[in-house]
């Protein structure tokens, strides 16, 4: 650590309880600092174009101005991912646990799994819609193979990695398959299937955004599409701001509903780097 | 002739492996009567822990049989008359130090046993029943592992190396109160250790075992007064005893090489 201070003199002014604070808005300072020369380089220089890249601060307006329009569209994806999302996980989760108690299953299912999730959403979209209609029933489709898969193969793993020691202690107090998912292996996944939450939560969302560019009259993806049609940059550049935030916003709550159901996850990774 | 608590008979165990079959144990008897201390002792791959594993129904003999208490494993098992105890204290993070010890009976449902907070006390663990398993020591959460088994009221107690994960300081104190607990309870032990001076101290018998394939080599009495006390682990006998011990261990190691 000294050394790492004296060869970067400008950390060691900083100083130990500002490093912490600098530390912990890094991230903001750092997206704040993008913005900002954007929009002063922008402006000084005119480049880029403002029907290539609009301002930050338009976009922030604009957003303001539209709240209400992009709100409800906003509202329709939102519901589509969620659906998607919940279906997509129950059925996950649940043939998740087949696999535990029957090894076929998961020779049947992981590699009609992975050839579904091989094919490109971009490419399997069309062909929902013509099964499903132009209604929500194909976006949620989307939403459902996005959210299954990551799901579906953390699981298998959070569910199969228990310690050999206790199964044979379970083994030896007479505990039943069923007691044996319900008391160690369903908590003892738990970390993982908050690893595929982290990645099924945002998907859902962006899948069911992707899936309103076929064919959609409402959504975030049809307001991109519309946006893109009208050369309307501002709109495109607001679509694209609140669904980052509304990702974003999912991620974390995610992570605070992890860091309240599997509190002992974080005991035992502390414990690791003290 | 009373039945012993624990009986193997000629018993032989082959596991089929990558390279062919491995004889683990080959015709090993010895039996282990209620309320006795016995030790298993041995060079590795000599089998203690499968040995073990026959005993609580996990793994099954080719040849021979177990017996315990005149029964099956499996229905000894069933009846809930045996119970585990390994090197890691293997609890669930995720419940209490209380839960944790209740989640046995939770499983076994006996229909006679000891209050899980009398347990506790018992192992030396009162008042931390609200604290989760990385709150406490290594000792400490062995402490539960124990009482984890102790709650079911079990007859046969098996323990895998128990103590061999603590630090020496640690794991002699876990030894003197081990005792402590064994002299008030009486349970059947069946223990497993690497350790010469923990077997001398703890037990009433050491069985040694050779290695590949897993045979007994030889029985030894330890017949030291109970409790064995500081003043017992100081005397000559007790360093006669170690060297017996570990010339026979020395023999399944000359047969190795």
């Amino acid at each position: 650590m000294t050394d790492a201070s004296t060869r970067l003199p400008a950390a060691a002014t900083t100083g130990a309880p500002r490093r912490g604070l600098l530390h912990r808005s890094l991230p903001v300072l750092l997206i704040a600092g993008f913005f900002l020369s954007w929009e002063v380089i922008q402006r000084a220089t005119g480049y880029p174009p403002d029907f290539i890249a609009p301002l930050p601060s338009s976009v922030v307006v604009y957003t303001g101005l539209k709240f209400r329009l992009l709100m409800e569209n906003l509202l329709v994806t939102v519901i589509e991912a969620t659906i998607g999302f919940v279906i997509g996980n129950v059925l996950a989760v649940g043939l998740a646990i087949l696999s535990v108690f029957s090894k076929n299953v998961e020779r049947a299912i992981m590699p009609f799994a992975l050839a579904v999730r091989s094919i490109p959403i971009i490419a399997i979209t069309p062909v929902l819609v013509f099964l499903l209609g132009m209604g929500l029933e194909s976006k949620i489709a989307v939403a459902v193979i996005v959210s299954f898969f990551p799901t579906l193969v953390n699981m298998i793993v959070g569910l199969k990695t228990v310690d050999r020691r206790l199964l044979e202690l379970l083994f030896v107090f007479n505990a039943s398959k069923w007691e044996t998912l319900v008391r160690v292996r369903l908590p003892s996944s738990m970390p993982s299937f908050f690893a595929a939450m982290k990645i099924a939560v945002p998907s859902a969302f962006l899948g069911a955004a992707v899936a309103e560019w076929i064919n959609a009259s409402s959504g975030i993806g049809y307001l991109i599409i519309v946006s893109t049609y009208q050369f309307n940059t501002v709109m495109l550049y607001s679509t694209m701001l609140i669904s980052t935030l509304v990702s974003g916003l999912a991620y974390f709550a995610v992570g605070r509903l992890e860091g309240v159901l599997v509190p002992w996850q974080k005991h035992l990774t502390e414990h690791l780097e003290e | 002739m009373v039945t012993p608590t624990v009986a193997l008979d000629k018993v032989t165990v082959v596991f089929s492996t990558a390279r062919g079959p491995l004889t683990a144990l080959e015709e090993v008897s010895f039996s282990v009567a209620e309320g006795e201390f016995v030790t298993l002792i041995g060079p590795s791959g000599c089998g203690k822990s499968t040995i073990l594993r026959l005993v609580s129904d996990i793994h099954h003999p080719v040849a021979g049989s177990v017996k315990v208490a005149g029964d099956t494993p499996e229905h000894a098992r069933k009846k809930n008359m045996v119970t585990m105890m390994f090197q890691e204290p293997v609890l669930l993070p995720w419940l209490t130090i209380q839960r944790n010890v209740t989640l046995a009976l939770e499983l076994t449902r006996p229909a006679d046993h000891p209050d899980p907070l009398e347990v506790l006390e018992f192992v030396g663990l009162g008042g931390r029943e609200k604290d989760y398993p990385y709150q406490l020591s290594g000792g400490m959460q062995q402490r539960v592992a124990l009482a984890r088994a102790l709650v079911t009221n079990p007859r046969v107690l098996l323990m895998d190396e128990p103590f061999a994960a603590l630090d020496e300081l640690t794991r002699d104190r876990m030894g003197l109160w081990l005792l402590e607990v064994w002299e008030r309870s009486r349970k059947t032990v069946l223990f497993v250790t690497h350790s010469v001076p923990e077997a001398v101290h703890l037990s009433d018998r050491v069985v040694v075992l050779d290695a590949h394939p897993g045979r007994v080599r030889a029985v030894v009495e330890i017949n030291l007064p109970r409790p064995r006390t500081e003043e017992v682990r100081q005397g000559l006998e007790f360093f006669n005893l170690l060297g017996t011990l570990r010339e026979h261990l020395r023999a399944t190691q000359r047969r190795e090489a």
